[in-house]
């Protein structure tokens, strides 16, 4: 060992400080593509040649629809107080949230997507009604969905045909969109909700007195009834790309890390031998001395 | 000699690697399908019950005797309509409660403000606040009635009758250990404590009046819920 650093020291070293250097340089790309922290999304979801693939730690379903993180089990208010607490995800009047999906096509040429927001109403109570029939969760949260950096027409059309997840049906579609993507470039959406706190309308008196009643129900309901009745809500989003005319549906994203360790365990690997050499380096001169 | 061309290809494969590792990045990833609970979220629980407070059994009509001597009748003081007299006394009982049954919600999830009001209430009963005598949960008669409104009003957690409480949180005086309060009254037959019997004189005014005093009692408890 000792004869092989020594007859090929003059070359070794310089090898692998510039196998060192490059791997350091390279490393921003082993992790995919970056962006500016202001611009950065919330959830990423990435095209490469017939493969979709959300980014780590998105939950799917079966279906390939996000799970994503739109409610929260505390709320706070403009001063910072919390206003809402709870051992669940929950939502109630003057509760808010958003969240930004990107649909990132990494291949050369343009791909077509489709995009569904949806919201599904689970647990429907006997009580659940009011003068006007029943409650439904989606008229209490006003969810909405925007594409961000797109005009509507020019970006993207209204899908009228819109590919749904299993279970989903028509009515419960909140937006379905399609549009065109250029090789390299991006599509946000921005998914948000709203339960607003006073719900009123100058042009009816009775509209803030209802929905308070509305909502105290909601509220009495979620605290008197069984476990599994509570009123919820479930909002989802699922995206299809479209390239060559074939289709491909989100798949849920790697369950082990996406090679960094391995990158960063391969960079160790370099720089202890780096160190080794220079090492040896060392103790051949003093010797040499 | 081949020992040393073994070297130099162990060396040459070694730097091989080293190379591909700096263009491999994301393609030891590994995706599998995973199945997933759907996003949801539940209404945040409120839980007040409706609650109607009632104090018509505060005053009465008519009043049972408490001197077996009296043997006329069984009341001593009978009316048409609620009415207060020398030796009677009476009292109600009210709460404002949180509903923990099914699903053992304890105090509600979201921020709230508990008021009590005494709006409507008499301001002002004259010569007939020296008579009456009130007490709060307790059985000293030590309140007047200004006194009275105001405990009541600080049930709420705040001598201005309103306050506001954080999420998790059930209101100082309408919790889990104590719900319910008692107003009690008290009109002293014979005010045996002084030296003179001089509330006769009082009391008999009272019940001679061209323009009979009134006392009246409101109370409305609200929850509602702050942004």
């Amino acid at each position: 060992m000792k004869m092989f650093f020594t007859h090929y020291k003059n070359w070794l070293l310089p090898a692998v400080l510039i196998l060192f250097i490059l791997q350091a340089v390279t490393f921003p790309f082993a992790l995919g593509q970056s962006w500016a922290e202001s611009d950065s999304p919330d959830y990423l979801l990435t095209y490469t040649k017939g493969r979709l693939a959300w980014s780590s730690g998105t939950v799917v379903d079966e279906a390939g629809a996000a799970q994503f993180s739109l409610f929260d089990s505390e709320y706070k208010n403009a001063n910072g107080d919390t206003t809402v607490t709870s051992n669940n995800d929950v939502v109630a009047p003057g509760t808010d949230n958003d969240k930004m999906v990107r649909l990132y096509n990494r291949v050369s040429g343009s791909v077509t997507y489709k995009a569904v927001l949806y919201q599904l109403q689970a647990s429907i109570h006997d009580d659940m009604e009011d003068e006007n029939g029943k409650i439904d969760m989606a008229d209490k949260l006003n969810t909405e969905m925007r594409l961000l950096h797109a005009d509507e027409g020019k970006g993207y059309v209204k899908d009228d045909n819109p590919f749904l997840p299993k279970g989903v049906k028509p009515e419960q579609v909140i937006k379905a969109v399609t549009g065109r993507l250029q090789g390299g470039q991006y599509q946000d959406f921005d998914i948000s909700w709203l339960w607003k706190f006073e719900d009123e309308d100058p042009d009816d008196p009775g509209m803030k007195e209802r929905n308070d009643q509305i909502d105290t129900l909601l509220g009495s309901l979620a605290a008197q009834a069984a476990e599994g009745e509570i009123p919820n809500t479930t909002v989802g989003l699922y995206i299809v790309v479209e390239d060559n005319n074939s289709y491909t549906t989100p798949e849920s994203p790697a369950t082990r890390d996406n090679g960094v360790g391995t990158y960063l365990a391969l960079m160790a690997v370099c720089g202890g031998v780096l160190l080794i050499l220079q090492w040896e380096k060392r103790k051949a001169s003093k010797c040499g001395e | 000699m081949k020992k040393n061309r073994t070297l130099r290809v162990s060396a040459l494969l070694l730097a091989l690697t080293l190379i591909t590792t700096c263009f491999v990045g994301g393609t030891f990833a590994k995706y599998t399908t995973s199945a997933s609970d759907d996003v949801t979220a539940r209404v945040a629980k409120w839980g007040f019950k409706t609650t109607t407070i009632t104090l018509d059994n505060l005053f009465s009509k008519t009043y049972v005797k408490t001197d077996s001597r009296y043997t006329e009748g069984a009341n001593t003081v009978e009316s048409t309509v609620n009415v207060v007299a020398p030796g009677t006394e009476g009292e109600v009982t009210f709460d404002f409660a949180y509903d923990t049954t099914n699903n053992g919600a304890t105090a509600p999830e979201v921020a709230y403000n508990f008021a009590i009001s005494t709006d409507g209430s008499s301001t002002d009963i004259g010569a007939l606040d020296a008579e009456l005598k009130w007490s709060l949960d307790d059985k000293d008669y030590d309140l007047n009635w200004a006194g009275l409104l105001a405990e009541i009003k600080a049930l709420s957690g705040d001598n201005s009758g309103s306050k506001n409480y954080a999420p998790g949180n059930l209101p100082d005086n309408f919790n889990q250990d104590s719900n319910e309060h008692t107003i009690r009254w008290q009109w002293v037959f014979e005010d045996t404590n002084g030296t003179v019997k001089d509330n006769n004189a009082a009391d008999t005014a009272l019940g001679n009046a061209d323009t009979l005093q009134n006392v009246t009692l409101e109370i409305s408890i609200t929850a509602t819920q702050v942004d």
